[in-house]
């Protein structure tokens, strides 16, 4: 996000003597090139150029035999309402996941940013070390802990009888809420460690109740974060292809499955395009309506984090 | 009074739920790691104790090969997201405003856009370039056999849109903290904005720019969705895993998912000492 | 300015070293830029360059087996691995992959050869295999009549494992989705491919393998999406639920049949009395392939027996030609698993790229997932 930087020129104007002073604009007129340059660059041709060309293909037709025919033509959109299913099932159990990784990462990140003291580096790192396994492989640890012998073999010693854990929407919702964590966990934090206790302890001091505390100190203080977090887990999630495959067993048909489906098994790139385009489209107005937001509070004087 | 009956619940309250959390994330890497010693030859089957997949992992030339395929392309990847994601976060302040707004959407979208869309917009935009791209490349040099395609290159650009992105926030964020005094010194000293930028920011900036190649990495070492839809036949950890699934996935892969673990946790205590110092250091130096 | 440590600016060095080492190691295997082998040289040309790249699946080659091929002519050999013939298709059809040689299941050449994807097969420098006493299912069908383009490397059926759990044995299609619904109600697993599964819900309910007929197709549908909610997943990964326990009923095939019975002995793989489908995968050389003379120097190698024969009983899947079943080591070609009677894989039908082409399916395969 735009920060607190941005009305900064980095302090060629204050140099003495004309001479230098074109110089050293020069200098960093062409410095300033050499380093926007290159990043601009990059995403034109590896971002933006692939949407574009996205978008060119959506308007074709399958060839025969699989594959993109030239064309120009909207069949490929106006077939878009037989993936409704997925869409509406992806954008439910997305909301409910996103919801409940951010009822988990809450306490974890208030824990830290409030009682981590000198220990919050190490605190954070923990959060993120089990990501340096492969995410194939630990959700390969999650079909044994959810299948019959993991936890449900726990269920029925204890008397609960057959509890099925897996291949199902419960399944999907832990993956989710597993692979996402750090990435909610981390803007929450930064927000709620920007948060001076010293609030806190003046809200204490007039005599409110720690909920009130929180609900009108630090929840707000930390809204950043939470939108922050729920943009970060949420537009990816919607794209999730394995979590639905490995843990959800193929009884959930998530939007990026469908996706996957139109490219490799009925090899309809057209079709499978339209869906990408229209996809994106529905990212980019998240994305705007976030940008929005985050420059409202720009604007009240308080930093965004992260994004 | 009721107030203090709540309050004394708080604390141990999150530190349980802390705790939780915790147990709940490393519970699947102890699985992995448990799993890795598997005598027997399926991944989810535990029937005994043996070493034999640390073995396997570390000898099969099909696992080291995708893993060095993972490695190079984690690298190059890493380093192009560092060096892109850097230069950016440092120029975008001085930058006209609508670049400001522009470049704002463009690393929003690179890092929430899913990696299912990036990965088939850029399969789809590698092979209409690279067959306009060969044409013209017969027409112009004929007798030349050269065919660009996807593969190694394809993965690591893709990767590194993501990766920059990261690291350009990363940097974004730490400069924001910076005391921007410290470059106006500089520059105040007749420095060239280069030799400002070399000796007086990027040091700063340092500990952001490592995070955000570490992560940058890891995100790449990780990736499975990216690389399916650009790998052409190159194949990383990842993709040979998912492969396996049709055929029997065995536990080599948590040998080498426990071997990997074990070297990065390593490596990030050695880098956290670094750091530590380092930081130190200019904290001292900038005073 | 005070000057910077001395380790400092060391460091910065080292980095740099780092960066260019590995730029210059970073001389990737699968590189994008092929550039085509080198000249052919007169009939059985000695010139084979230093590099082969084949596209296949995973576990599906004897590393010895190709070593001694690279020791024998010096060609080394990049195996790229997918999961599926989707994917390799996908790879195919992006053009300029720089593969050479493409071992596809057979419902996929008859498009890939309409579409000009893979050459005819040079016989004479594979030295002329003789085909003629091969397993006449395989050899000569209406996905590659005469085998101008491909020649069968394994093949494989799809079947049902069961564990003991089921009580009476599985032994058709019919029965197991009729008990997948019923007493199996949470315990079965159909495989996510579409050619499979249709197929075989189409045996079970009296149709050919293979139809695209929209009547039968709309029957088919409504029986799975019926059975969904009893089915306990729909995964090619068959392999953990069975292991684990939490499923006792699956459609399979012939790979994961091998290693599950192989290691409960209490499980069985069944070939269905009602037929099912029959399948094999084929040596075939991309029209592009850069290196076309090592890929028939590999393919002539393989094609000898004894090759064939280390490869096949490494990777547990049976093979076409008798000569190498004779070959084999007993506890192989004597395993009903890998090798089941004659009579009963006649039973069954190889599938086709109609129902491989078809959108109706895939379409149909679309709404089941999709269900609820």
């Amino acid at each position: 996000m735009v920060t607190k930087t941005e009305g900064e020129e980095a302090g060629s104007t204050k140099v003495a003597g004309s001479s230098g002073k074109v110089s050293a604009e020069r200098g960093l007129h062409r410095l300033f090139l050499a380093l926007m340059a290159p990043g601009l660059v990059w995403y034109a041709v590896f971002l933006a150029a692939p949407m574009v060309v996205l978008a060119i293909f959506s308007l074709g037709r399958r060839a025969p035999n699989g594959g993109y025919q030239a064309a120009l033509t909207l069949e490929q959109y106006a077939a878009l309402p037989t993936r409704w299913v997925p869409f509406v099932n992806t954008v439910r159990l997305g909301l409910i996941g996103t919801l409940l990784c951010l009822l988990v990462a809450y306490p974890l990140s208030y824990y830290m940013a409030t009682r981590g003291g000198k220990r919050k580096t190490q605190l954070l790192a923990m959060v993120v070390i089990p990501f340096w396994t492969s995410f194939l492989i630990r959700t390969y640890a999650w079909v044994f802990l959810l299948g019959n012998h993991g936890v449900p073999e726990v269920l029925r010693l204890l008397g609960f009888g057959d509890v099925r854990l897996l291949n199902n929407s419960f399944a999907v919702l832990v993956g989710i809420v597993y692979n996402y964590l750090p990435l909610m966990v981390l803007p929450i934090y930064v927000s709620l460690e920007r948060v001076d206790p010293a609030l806190r302890q003046a809200s204490k001091d007039l005599g409110a109740g720690p909920w009130r505390t929180f609900r009108q100190i630090t929840l707000p203080l930390s809204a950043p974060g939470i939108v922050s977090g729920g943009l970060l887990v949420f537009v990816p999630v919607l794209g999730e292809y394995l979590i639905p495959v490995l843990l959800g067993g193929g009884q959930t048909y998530f939007l990026g499955n469908a996706l996957a489906d139109l490219f490799f098994q009925s090899r309809n790139w057209p079709f499978g395009a339209a869906v990408a385009v229209t996809f994106i489209l529905l990212i980019m107005v998240l994305i705007v309506a976030y940008m929005r937001f985050a420059n409202k509070l720009i604007a009240e004087g308080r930093e965004v984090p992260l994004l | 009074m009721r107030r203090t009956d709540i309050s004394r619940w708080i604390d141990p309250g999150l530190r349980w739920a802390s705790i939780l959390t915790y147990v709940f994330l490393f519970l699947p890497i102890v699985v992995v790691v448990v799993f890795s010693f598997n005598a027997g030859r399926h991944v989810t089957e535990l029937t005994g104790f043996s070493f034999r997949w640390y073995v396997t992992a570390w000898t099969d030339p099909f696992v080291l090969r995708a893993f060095r395929t993972s490695l190079e392309i984690a690298v190059m990847s890493g380093l192009i997201s560092t060096v892109l994601g850097t230069g950016t976060a440092i120029a975008i302040p001085s930058a006209p405003r609508w670049v400001r707004r522009v470049f704002q959407v463009l690393v929003n979208a690179a890092i929430v856009v899913p990696g299912i869309v990036l990965g088939l917009s850029l399969l789809i935009f590698v092979v209409a370039a690279t067959t306009w791209l060969n044409n013209w490349i017969a027409y112009l040099v004929p007798g030349s056999d050269v065919h660009l395609g996807l593969g190694f290159y394809s993965v690591v650009a893709g990767h590194a849109v993501f990766g920059s992105a990261l690291v350009n926030v990363l940097v974004r964020t730490r400069l924001a903290s910076l005391d921007p005094s410290l470059m106006e010194a500089s520059s105040d000293l007749y420095a060239p904005p280069m030799r400002t930028l070399f000796r007086v920011t990027l040091p700063l900036l340092a500990p952001a720019i490592l995070a955000g190649f570490l992560l940058a990495f890891t995100f790449s070492f990780d990736d499975f969705i990216v690389a399916f839809f650009t790998r052409g036949q190159s194949v990383t950890v990842p993709i040979y895993l998912f492969s396996s699934i049709r055929r029997g996935v065995s536990p080599v892969i948590n040998a080498l998912a426990s071997t990997l673990l074990a070297i990065t946790i390593s490596l990030l205590g050695v880098v956290s000492l670094v750091y530590r110092r380092w930081s130190s250091r200019k904290t001292e130096e900038a005073a | 300015m005070r000057s910077q440590p001395a380790w400092a600016r060391g460091a910065v060095w080292v980095a740099l070293l780092l960066v260019v080492l590995t730029l210059a190691a970073c001389a990737p295997e699968s590189a994008t830029t092929t550039v085509a082998g080198s000249p052919t040289t007169a009939a059985g040309g000695a010139n084979l360059g230093d590099t082969l790249n084949i596209a296949t699946w995973p576990n599906y080659h004897d590393p010895d087996t190709i070593a001694k091929f690279t020791a024998e002519t010096g060609v080394n050999v990049n195996v790229s691995v997918f999961g599926s013939t989707e994917e390799m298709e996908a790879l195919l059809r992006a053009g300029n992959s720089g593969i050479d040689i493409v071992v596809p299941t057979h419902y996929a050449v008859p498009a890939w050869i309409e579409d000009g994807l893979i050459e005819q097969l040079d016989y004479a420098a594979m030295g002329n295999p003789d085909l003629s006493n091969w397993n006449p299912l395989f050899i000569d069908q209406p996905f590659d009549p005469g085998n101008v383009y491909s020649i069968p490397k394994n093949w494989g059926t799809t079947g049902i494992i069961y564990s003991p759990k089921v009580g009476t044995p599985v032994t058709s299609w019919k029965d197991f989705f009729a008990r997948a619904a019923d007493d199996l109600s949470g315990r079965s697993v159909i495989v996510d491919h579409q050619i499979s599964t249709i197929g075989s819900a189409a045996v079970a309910m009296g149709y050919d393998l293979n139809t695209v007929d929209p009547a039968e197709l709309a029957d088919i549908e409504a029986m799975l999406i019926a059975l969904k909610p009893h089915l306990w997943a729909i995964s090619s990964d068959v392999q953990p639920p069975l292991r684990n326990g939490d499923s006792w009923l699956s459609m399979a095939w012939t790979g994961d049949g091998v290693q599950v019975v192989r290691d409960n002995p209490d499980f069985a793989y069944v070939i269905p009395d009602d037929g099912g489908e029959l399948w094999v995968d084929n040596w075939t050389v991309a029209a592009d392939a850069p290196h076309r003379d090592a890929a028939y120097a590999f393919l002539k190698f393989i094609l000898q027996p004894e090759n064939s024969a280390a490869d096949t009983a490494y990777i547990l899947f049976p093979h076409a030609n008798p000569a190498v079943l004779g070959l084999l080591p007993p506890e192989v070609a004597n395993n009903p698993v890998i090798y089941p009677d004659q009579a009963d894989i006649a039973r069954m039908t190889l599938s086709s790229a109609e129902a491989y082409n078809s959108q109706a399916r895939a379409e149909m395969w679309a709404r089941v997932k999709s269900s609820s």
